[in-house]
């Protein structure tokens, strides 16, 4: 037996068995370019301003979903006839290391740029069905064998259907998930929101649940299902992940320096676009000028990554455009705006005691939704101080627990087996998870001016008591 | 945000056409993604998931129509587990909605509900991806859904989408068109696929 090992900060030794014909392909598939480009993709994104310890990069993570795929997988009984794993098993562990090839510096940051400029390839799951399709990748998966890359690129993008090795790959309790929330968990200090994997692992098998469209049942599929002894980590994990989002994802800070970061790009794209290069400062042939011009192309995609904006910094604090000078510095110096909690203030002023009726939650969202298109609106916003803004909005939303419809509806819940046998939802077995409500953010970030910062709390109580009154 | 996607009547029309009443989320978009391939719908934009082409764009506004009490909806479990609605609304087609596009999405909403999700999805695989056989493709997606009476079903409504005197007809699946009534599906091989399947 030939093997290679990646010592895993987690996992600890990760073993790729290379005289078997998929892990060979794995480990031929971890040395390619487009997976090495993740070493320079930063998991949490601009997270590590913030904690100090988030240095983990996208090629970690990727690692630890293969690991933890792999584990998973061997709940769910096969019929491989010839090494461990049978192709649909081989297609999710595939799917499992290469699901995110296609980030763009900052993961998510870039894609807000991509979606306000139309860009495809800033969208992670387009890039990466692109680079699972056609980088040396697929040339890698096709070795194991012809169309292995197109099926890899099927699964991740969800063609078909869920299918009970799929959600292995990409459902409520994936080894995505469960990954990314013991690392990330970990590496920002924040362990109370850790997962209980050995037991939810431990506690794992198949059961069926039926598949139907409306009224009409059509089949029995088998899923993975969790034991009812781990009931009480299946609801740890929920609420970790759900108190992840809260602490650390939608951190106040690093959504803040997301918000320039996007603003940044935006402008750099644009006078890309509008002829005037010559005012972003950075060389042609830099990979964010060959990018704004040609975002279409796979080649100028994956030239970029973090340390290319990082290095990039320092030349367009010298840019002649006002907003691209100014938003560099503030990102490379740390000097950012400050944020302005609109939906605390808002709940406060409608809701102070926390009811929660459905009557003052819609008046909460309504009135967040007026102060983000006035202040959107804002000459603040729109005109700002020599053409750069002062004011900046930021909206997200998450759920605790996903209630999804449709055929496949019973499939996408977590499934629990009760001690008599049932397979029910995890909802219905839990109170914990049953009572979590929807999180909601909305905020204001402004360039830290008193007298600004005086006009905007004002200008949110006028709307506050405007709402009280209709 | 586009003006389709803030008029709810777009979605409050497909129900009133199909005769007031769609049972299921699915017969919806499965409706509305014929009427759009028949060249009677509003600008939709449709993509593949799961089961049948599906709008979020649509999916919202009939949410919205919900909210706005311009749809009536009746949640209801089924016995397979999940949970499907029954979307209503009274009153009769405009006189300016073209009797074609009453007849399908009419059609649409009274058909089987595998029997719609296995024809609406075939006709977009066959409109809108590369592959060199649908049948083989939609065999590959949810094979259960093409086991025996099933795919009789299925036949049987292609047969009559086929037959609808639409703007743009709707792609000849059986490869009846042009060849009587010996029915068969055949793919671009010339093989009767229907035999695979069945």
């Amino acid at each position: 037996m030939s093997v290679e090992r990646i010592d895993d900060l987690l996992h600890g030794n990760v073993v790729f068995d290379t005289s078997e014909p998929l892990d060979r392909t794995m480990w031929r598939v971890v040395n390619s370019r487009p997976f090495q480009r993740m070493r320079r993709i930063d998991q949490l994104g601009f997270s590590r301003l913030v904690f100090a310890g988030a240095s983990h990069s996208r090629r970690d993570h990727s690692i630890g979903v293969f690991h933890t795929a792999r584990d998973m997988m061997d709940a769910i009984p096969g019929d491989a006839k010839e090494g461990r794993w049978d192709d649909a098993a081989q297609t999710a562990l595939a799917a499992a290391l290469v699901h995110d090839v296609g980030h763009g510096p900052f993961s998510h940051a870039f894609e807000a740029v991509g979606r306000e400029l139309g860009l495809t390839l800033a969208d992670h799951e387009a890039m990466s069905d692109l680079v699972i399709r056609r980088s040396e990748i697929a040339d890698i998966l096709d070795g194991l064998r012809p169309g292995f890359a197109e099926e890899v690129a099927k699964l991740i993008r969800g063609d078909g259907g869920p299918t009970i090795h799929g959600s292995v790959v990409s459902s409520q309790v994936d080894a995505d998930r469960l990954d990314y929330l013991h690392r990330d968990s970990f590496m920002t200090g924040s362990i109370g929101f850790s997962v209980d994997y050995g037991r939810l692992r431990a506690n794992l098998d198949v059961g069926l649940v039926p598949v139907g469209v409306a009224e009409q049942g059509v089949e029995l599929t088998p899923t993975l299902v969790i034991g009812h002894e781990a009931l009480p980590a299946a609801e740890s994990y929920i609420l970790g992940l759900f108190n992840m989002y809260k602490v650390v994802y939608f951190h106040r800070t690093t959504r803040g320096i997301e918000k320039l970061f996007t603003e940044l790009m935006v402008r750099v794209v644009r006078l890309v676009r509008d002829g005037s290069r010559d005012k972003v400062g950075l060389p042609d042939n830099h990979p964010l000028i060959r990018f704004a011009e040609s975002p279409g192309t796979l080649e100028t995609a994956l030239n970029l990554d973090d340390t290319v904006v990082w290095g990039a910094l320092s030349q367009l604090r010298e840019s002649r455009d006002p907003l691209v000078r100014s938003f560099a510095a503030r990102i490379q110096d740390r000097s950012l705006f400050k944020c302005v909690d609109i939906r605390a203030m808002v709940q406060h002023g409608i809701d102070p005691e926390n009811h929660g009726h459905p009557d003052q939650v819609e008046m909460i969202d309504e009135c967040c939704d007026r102060i983000v298109k006035e202040l959107q609106e804002s000459k603040e916003r729109k005109r700002g101080i020599y053409g750069v803004p002062v004011v900046l909005t930021d909206e997200a939303q998450r759920s605790p627990y996903k209630t999804s419809k449709g055929p496949y509806e019973l499939m996408e819940r977590i499934n629990v087996r009760t001690p008599g046998g049932n397979i029910l939802d995890l909802k219905s077995c839990s109170d914990v998870v049953a009572g979590l409500r929807q999180f909601k953010l909305t905020r204001a970030y402004d360039r830290n001016l008193p007298e600004l910062e005086a006009r905007i709390h004002a200008f949110i109580n006028r709307e506050i008591e405007t709402c009280r009154r209709f | 945000m586009s003006s389709i996607l803030r008029n709810t009547e777009l979605a409050v029309a497909i129900v009133r056409d199909a005769g007031g009443e769609i049972v299921g989320g699915h017969r919806m978009q499965a409706a509305a993604y014929l009427l759009e391939a028949a060249g009677l719908g509003d600008g939709f934009h449709f993509h593949y998931t799961n089961t049948c082409p599906y709008c979020e764009p649509l999916d919202d506004l009939a949410h919205r129509a919900l909210l706005r009490k311009e749809l009536s909806v009746e949640k209801c479990v089924a016995d397979w587990g999940g949970t499907y609605w029954i979307y209503r609304v009274d009153g009769l087609p405009g006189d300016d909605v073209p009797p074609a596009r009453v007849e399908l999405a009419t059609l649409a909403a009274k058909s089987d509900a595998i029997a719609l999700a296995v024809a609406s999805s075939a006709i977009f695989v066959k409109l809108n991806d590369t592959y060199d056989d649908t049948w083989a493709e939609m065999l590959n997606r949810r094979p259960h859904m093409l086991e025996g009476e099933r795919m009789e079903n299925a036949k049987g409504l292609l047969r009559k989408l086929a037959r609808l005197p639409v703007p743009v007809p709707l792609p000849d699946l059986l490869g009846e068109r042009d060849a009587g009534s010996d029915v068969q599906v055949l793919n671009e091989s010339g093989e009767n696929t229907l035999a695979l399947a069945s």
